[in-house]
Formats: structure tokens, sequence, C-alpha cells
């Protein structure tokens, strides 16, 4: 089994309910596997149990393997080793997910010192490199610029130097451009796809975006109520939706704009 | 407004009980001042007839304490009265303008503390109950001042304002109809936190002599008076702290019960 | 607003409070040279004094006569001790400044570690435990605290003077001790309501995303509390210090009043039962400076820790 990322019956309890049903998929390098469904459907807490960071009280159970190694097992202080480094995460919050004291230069530069030997000055230099990459040093913004400084746009490529620093594998993307106006969006996608295709990074994407979701990802993951009601290479699942869930959210939020990707579609709500 | 299960209301209240009731049971006996000096009872043990024993002059300390109490309260209440009044009215005058004046005001009420203003009262026109309890209640006036603005500005902002300003309602009108009961439960949690502080002023004030002068009893006087016994009779020292203490705790605490019942903003910021 | 904005308020602010406490001592009612000569005074002496304490002129001239000489050092002379307000004022400030120093230091040490214990265990047995405590040490009255200080390690236990300040020449120490008590009464209420005050900003920073950004990126458990949380945490703790500061000055001036220290307060208290009117005034006028001043370079630090202070608010 080559697959980088294993995930075998997942359950999450959260005191007052399930959340996670019996979860199971695959993940390889270099590919990007994106999970949709609506609100509350347990993406996010998905992602979280993927890094570790589960709320207090939140039980997971079942496998998680990420290169063999079963991470629901792990001990804290190998956890920490693994955030950041093998595991890049960005959240769907540009706005309130940097440190508002702290410039982002040295931001940036935290998830390095954690994780790498590199002396100080090799680790600026490093930081600029990944600002120039996500595109922050071309709209002027300097590395000892803070936060509040920054569109929500810079501080999202910010958040994804930040998440890219250590050239993670595997990347989980919380609906992280759901805030972002088309070009950056698109900005980021193609910095995304740059990484899986050099580093063979892999990416698990959570989005509301159905036309950046057929676009850019390979398998489509479908969640409704905790549980996988369908999942498959995206042609396939946007194609010929076997379940009637993804029928209908598909034709929701698709409606008359199916083969248009770089159109942002408006936020679907489905019926209960 | 949610009052069942919230304990720290409840204890407030019934701290406050153990103190008001008596206080005021005392007040309505006694008038609230001095028992009678009986240099023949002096330092009297506990008794039936005196629960906390007497004082050196002879007077029975659980009345003379209870009588301080209640003149404590009252001039902590009309201070605190005095402030909430005068600050509601600024502070609704101020919800139009910009902070800058406001944000000055309470810089300066903070560097002006009760001793200070009470000092400069009393050096010009000698000590007075109606100087001490201006002095505790210009300190709180800024804070009252700049609470009431926020608030009133946070329900100035909503659409019904505007919806009944189109409608021909004058400025006085609206704060009186919608922007008054809506800061009432607000301006309640903070005169009742503001009444502890009061509390704890006034007993610094008169323990220096810059409070209302004799011979109407006081607890911080009552300190000042039995401090030298605190060797021979530690209990003279021991009981009116304990009624302090007893009320700024009882306010706090039924401050912060009212507060988490109302669900108004914290505002944890002062004493 | 920025630094020099800030300033210029503070200015303004300092003008405004000394045309306050100038108001109070010399429009108000009252004449303090028949106060200080008693009822049956000759007018011919009245007049004679009146000029010696220079009320003769008009009321802006002894303004700006005062507030040239304040801002020059020179606060006139005590009418009581007959000596220079300044040197009265350095000589007192001897006790007064460790004292404040002191209980402040105590405060915010005690105060910042009691709420970070709180907030790590929020919600369980030791944070509700120290809660009620708080709650109960934050409503002591702090000069009576003082009182049963005095009686528990004083009268009885023998371990710390219980009143006097024998000065700095008898050594360091010695000075020390006289001042350790009357600090930590000051300090325990004050301590209380930093704590308070440090668990809840901790508990809301805690709260916030660029936590969660920050354990994704690597960091530990106790690397976001120390590195991220913690700094975040201390600066509304700042502006709490500020505020703070004159509610120590004022209960600095009730405890040395119970260990009778000879500090600025009883200064203070002895010029206003005297009717010493330079000193009242001076001595007021320098404590509003202090506190001011303070105020703004703690304002200032905030806005340098917080950049987003400076430049949100017009």
């Amino acid at each position: 089994m080559n697959s980088l990322l294993h995930v075998r019956d997942l359950s999450v309890h959260s005191p007052a309910q399930p959340i996670l049903h019996a979860l199971s998929f695959t993940l390889e390098p270099g590919r990007i596997l994106a999970v949709i469904g609506e609100s509350g459907s347990g993406k996010s807490t998905l992602a979280l149990s993927l890094m570790g960071l589960l709320p207090p009280g939140f039980q997971p159970r079942g496998e998680l393997r990420l290169n063999g190694q079963n991470l629901l097992t792990l001990p804290e202080s190998q956890w920490c080793q693994i955030r950041g480094k093998t595991l890049g995460m960005v959240f769907q919050e540009p706005m309130s997910a940097l440190n508002p004291t702290r410039r982002i230069g040295a931001q940036i530069a935290d998830t390095l010192r954690l994780h790498t030997t590199l002396t100080r000055s090799e680790i600026r230099d490093q930081t600029l490199v990944l600002m120039k990459q996500v595109g922050l040093l071309k709209a002027g913004v300097s590395e000892r610029a803070y936060p509040h400084q920054l569109s929500g746009g810079q501080r999202q490529r910010a958040l994804l130097a930040m998440a890219l620093a250590c050239k993670p594998a595997l990347l989980i993307a919380d609906e992280f451009t759901t805030a972002l106006d088309p070009r950056t969006c698109e900005d980021m996608m193609a910095l995304v796809r740059q990484h899986t295709e050099a580093h063979r990074m892999a990416v698990l994407m959570i989005s509301h975006d159905l036309g950046l979701v057929r676009h850019h990802a390979d398998h489509v993951l479908v969640l409704k109520d905790g549980t996988c009601v369908e999942q498959g290479p995206t042609a396939s699942l946007f194609d010929t939706p076997v379940h009637p869930y993804t029928q209908a959210l598909l034709s929701m939020s698709l409606h008359g704009a199916a083969h248009a990707p770089f159109t942002r579609l408006p936020v679907y709500t489905v019926p209960a | 407004m949610n009052t069942r299960a919230n304990p720290t209301l409840w204890t407030g209240s019934a701290l406050l009980g153990i103190v008001l009731l008596p206080a005021l049971i005392t007040a309505l006996l006694t008038g609230a001042s001095a028992p009678a000096i009986d240099v023949l009872h002096r330092y009297a043990p506990l008794s039936l007839s005196h629960p906390l024993g007497t004082d050196p002059f002879g007077r029975d300390v659980m009345i003379f304490v209870l009588s301080g109490a209640f003149n404590s309260i009252l001039i902590a209440a009309m201070a605190v009265c005095l402030s909430t009044i005068a600050g509601t009215v600024l502070g609704l005058i101020a919800a139009g303008r910009p902070p800058r004046v406001i944000m000055g005001l309470t810089d300066l009420g903070l560097a002006f503390p009760p001793v200070l203003i009470a000092a400069l009262l009393v050096t010009a026109l000698g000590a007075s109950a109606m100087g001490e309890i201006l002095a505790i209640a210009l300190f709180g006036l800024p804070a009252q001042i700049r609470i009431t603005r926020q608030a009133a500005r946070a329900i100035l902002i909503q659409d019904y304002i505007a919806a009944s300003r189109l409608a021909g309602r004058g400025t006085i009108s609206i704060l009186r109809r919608h922007v008054l009961p809506n800061i009432l439960p607000l301006l309640t949690v903070q005169a009742t936190s503001s009444l502890a502080l009061a509390i704890l002023s006034d007993a610094g004030l008169s323990y220096l002599g810059l409070g209302a002068p004799p011979p109407r009893p006081d607890l911080g006087r009552a300190l000042a008076a039995y401090q030298i016994h605190v060797f021979d009779h530690p209990l003279l020292v021991a009981v009116p702290g304990l009624t302090i203490m007893l009320l700024v705790l009882g306010f706090n605490m039924t401050g912060d019960g009212l507060r988490d019942a109302l669900d108004a903003p914290l505002e944890d910021h002062r004493a | 607003m920025n630094a020099l904005h800030l300033a210029f308020q503070r200015l303004l602010l300092l003008i405004v409070a000394s045309l306050v406490i100038f108001a109070a001592m010399n429009l108000l009612p009252g004449d303090p040279a028949s106060v200080m000569l008693g009822l049956d005074a000759s007018p011919e002496s009245l007049a004679a004094l009146h000029h010696q304490l220079g009320l003769d002129t008009s009321l802006p001239a002894r303004y700006a006569h005062w507030i040239s000489g304040f801002v020059q050092g020179n606060m006139g002379r005590s009418y009581i001790y007959d000596v220079p307000v300044s040197s009265l004022i350095g000589e007192r400030l001897q006790s007064s400044l460790p004292l404040i120093l002191l209980a402040m230091l105590l405060s915010l040490g005690a105060g910042i570690p009691l709420g970070m214990i709180a907030a790590a265990n929020r919600g369980k047995m030791p944070d509700m435990g120290l809660m009620a405590m708080l709650q109960l040490l934050k409503s002591i009255p702090d000069f009576w605290l003082a009182m049963m200080m005095t009686f528990l390690f004083s009268l009885t236990l023998h371990w710390l003077p219980a009143s006097g300040f024998p000065g700095w020449n008898h050594g360091f120490f010695t000075g020390l001790r006289a001042l350790v008590l009357p600090a930590v009464a000051l300090a325990v209420p004050q301590a209380a309501i930093t704590a308070r005050f440090m668990r809840s900003s901790l508990i809301e920073t805690l709260s916030q995303d660029f936590i969660r950004t920050a354990r994704a990126q690597g960091y530990s458990r106790s690397g976001v509390l120390w590195r991220i949380a913690l700094p975040n945490a201390l600066i509304p703790v700042l502006t709490l210090a500020g505020i703070q500061l004159p509610v120590l000055i004022t209960g600095s001036i009730i405890v040395e009043s119970v260990f009778s220290l000879p500090g600025c307060g009883k200064l203070l208290l002895e010029a206003v039962s005297q009717r010493d009117l330079p000193v009242v005034q001076n001595l007021v006028m320098l404590i509003v400076t202090a506190v001011m001043i303070l105020g703004f370079l703690l304002a200032a630090l905030v806005r340098f820790l917080d950049p987003r202070l400076g430049e949100e608010r017009p």
C-alpha cells in the first residue's frame, strides 16, 4: 500500500452527539481530494481530526494512517513534530487566523523555526522566498507588516505560506478560498497545484465552491450528517452522481453554471 | 431575565441581607446615631445584652457597628445615585458626539481618586457629608458617562431607531422611549457594582478623617478609633472591617450575578 | 491616534487638572489666612499674611506664578513647616515611591500567575476555588487588611515591624522590612482584581483563531500558551495596571496612616488638617501629574505592543 493517507472507519463523537460515522478513504501523494457537503455535515471535524486538533471532549475512533503510522495513537509530542512539517493546514477565516500582535514575517518564519535547524538568517531568507512564492512581495507587502495592514486575500496568502513553509506531504485546506475574490482564489489554487506537482503534495480540500472542486480535485467525497454517501473520481461523480443527495447537491448549485469553473458560485443550501 | 440557577446572585443578596436588615432595624430603633457613652461598662465581654461586647467608651459594639454600616451605606448610595443620574444624562448627551472628549474625561477622572478630591474639598471647605458624597460621585462619574454612552450608541445604530426618526420622533423622545428603557438593566448592574466601590471609598475616607464628620458613627471612623486596640481587643477591629468586607462582597457578587442574569456586557476594569 | 496626539491630549488634560486643583484651592469660600490666624485676628495682620502668601494678586497672576514654579520644581513654601514644599515632598517620597512600586510588583507578580492557573484549569475545581477566593480578597479593604496583618505578623508573631519607617540609611533590608506589610496589604485586593482580569483575558485569547493556526504550525500546547497566548493576553492587563495605579496611590495614603509611615500620604493628611494650602495644592498636582504621565507611558506601550490600536481608532 503506497497511499499517503489511509483513513479507515474513522468515527468522531462530541460530548453531545456523534459527528462522523465510519469514514473510510485513501489519498495518494500528488492528488487532490475534495470533501463536499452542507454546513454541519462534519467536514471541519474531519479536517481537525486529521490535524489532531479536535476540541476537548471530542473522541476519535478508528484508524488514521499517515505514511503507515496511526495518528490516533500518537503521543502529543510527536503530533507537534508532524503538524506544520508533514501536515499543513489553511483555515477559512483569514481575518482572525493571524496573530494581530506579531509581524507576518515572524509568523511565517515560525513554521521554519519549529521544524528546521536553519540559522536565523537562513530562516529570514527562506521566509522572503515563501512570501515571494505566494505573491506577497509582488503586492508590496513587507515581512515587517502586521496582519491588520493586509487585505483578506493577502492574509490568506500569508497563511498559505505558513502552511507550505516546510513542504508538507499533506495540505488540509478548510474552505480557505471562501472569503476570497475569484482572482486570488485562482492564484492560490495555482500555487497549491504547483506544490502537488513539484513536491507530490497531497491536498484534502474542503469546499463549498463546486466549480473549484470540479476544476481542481481528482477525487470527491460527499458527506451528509457525518456519513460518506458517495465518493469517486471527480468526473464520474459530477457526470453520473448515484446517491440522491449528491444529485440534489449538484443540481442545486451547478444550475446553469456547471462548466464555468472560473466563475464563483453562490453558496448552496440544501433543504433538510 | 433568568435569576434561577444563579448562585452568585443569591449568595450576594444573602450576604447583603446579613448586614442590611439588622442595620436597617438598628437605624429604625436608634436613628443610627452613636450609642450613649457608658464609662462603667468599658470593654464588657460578649453577653446577651451586648452580643459583641462594648468598646473603650462603654458603647455597644454591635449597635455602634450596625449604625455605622447604615450611615456608610447611606453615603455610598447617595454618591452612586448622584453619579448614576448625572452620568446617564451626560452619557446620553455624549452619545451623539465623537469619543475624544469622553476619553479625555475618563483619563482625567482616573487621575482624581476620591481621596484627592476629598483632600481638596476638605482643605477648602472643611469635612462634610456632602463633600464626601461629591468626592465619591465625581470619581465614578467618567466611567458612568462612558458606559452609558457606549450602551446608548449600540441602541442608536439599530434600524428601528432610524425608522422612528423618519416617523418624525425627536431626539429627546427617542432617548426616552427607546434608549433609556433598554439601557436600564445595564445601569442597574453598574450601580450595584459601583456601590461596592463606594462603600470602600467611604470607609477609606472616613478612616482618614476626610469623610462625613462626627457624631454619626461610620465604619471607617470606627476602625480609626479602635485601631490602637488591635492587640488587646482584636474583635473591635475585626468586626467593623468584616462588616465592610461583607457589604463589598455582597454588592460585588450581586452585581456579577445581575450581570450574568441580564447578560450585560462585562465591565470588569475597575476595582 | 499616534503617540504624539496622545501626548498632546495628556498635556491638555494636565492643564485642565491644574485648573481644577487651582480653582478648588482658590475659588471656594474660606480664607486660608483667617484660618491660619484664627477668628480674632486683626485686619492688619490678615492683610500682611495675604501679601506674604501672594493672595493679594489677581487669580490669573497667581495661577501663572504657581504653575510656572511647579514646572520648574519650585512649589513655594509650606505655611506650617516654613520649608520649601519640594524638599518636604522629596523627603517623603523615599518611603512612598518604594511602597507603591513594591505593591504594584506584588500585585502583578501574584495576580498574573494566579490568573493563568485559573484559566488553565477553567471550569474545574482549582479554578472555581481560586475564583471564589479572589472574589473574597478583592472585597477586603486594604487598610483593614493592614491592621489585621499587623496583629498577626507584628504583634503576635513578631516577624515584621508594626509601624514606622527607619529610612534607607540603616541598610536596604531594614528599610524594606518596614514596607513589606504595607505593600502586601495594598497589593492583595489589586492582585485579586488582576488575577480575575488575567484569567478572562487569557481564556478569551486562547479561544481566538490564531491560537489554532499556531497549533497547526506545530506549536505545542505549552509553547502556544507561553509564546503566543500569554503576550497577547498580557496587553489588556497593562491597561488595567494603568487604572490600578491611582487606586494604589490612594491606598498608599490610607495604609501609610495605618503604619505611621512618613510618606506623601501622611504629609497630605497633615497638610489637609492644618490647611497647609501650598502643600495640598502641589502634592495633589504632583500625584495627578505622575498618574497622567505613567498612564501615558503605559498607553504608548500598549499601542506599541498591539499595533492595531493606534490605527483603527481615529
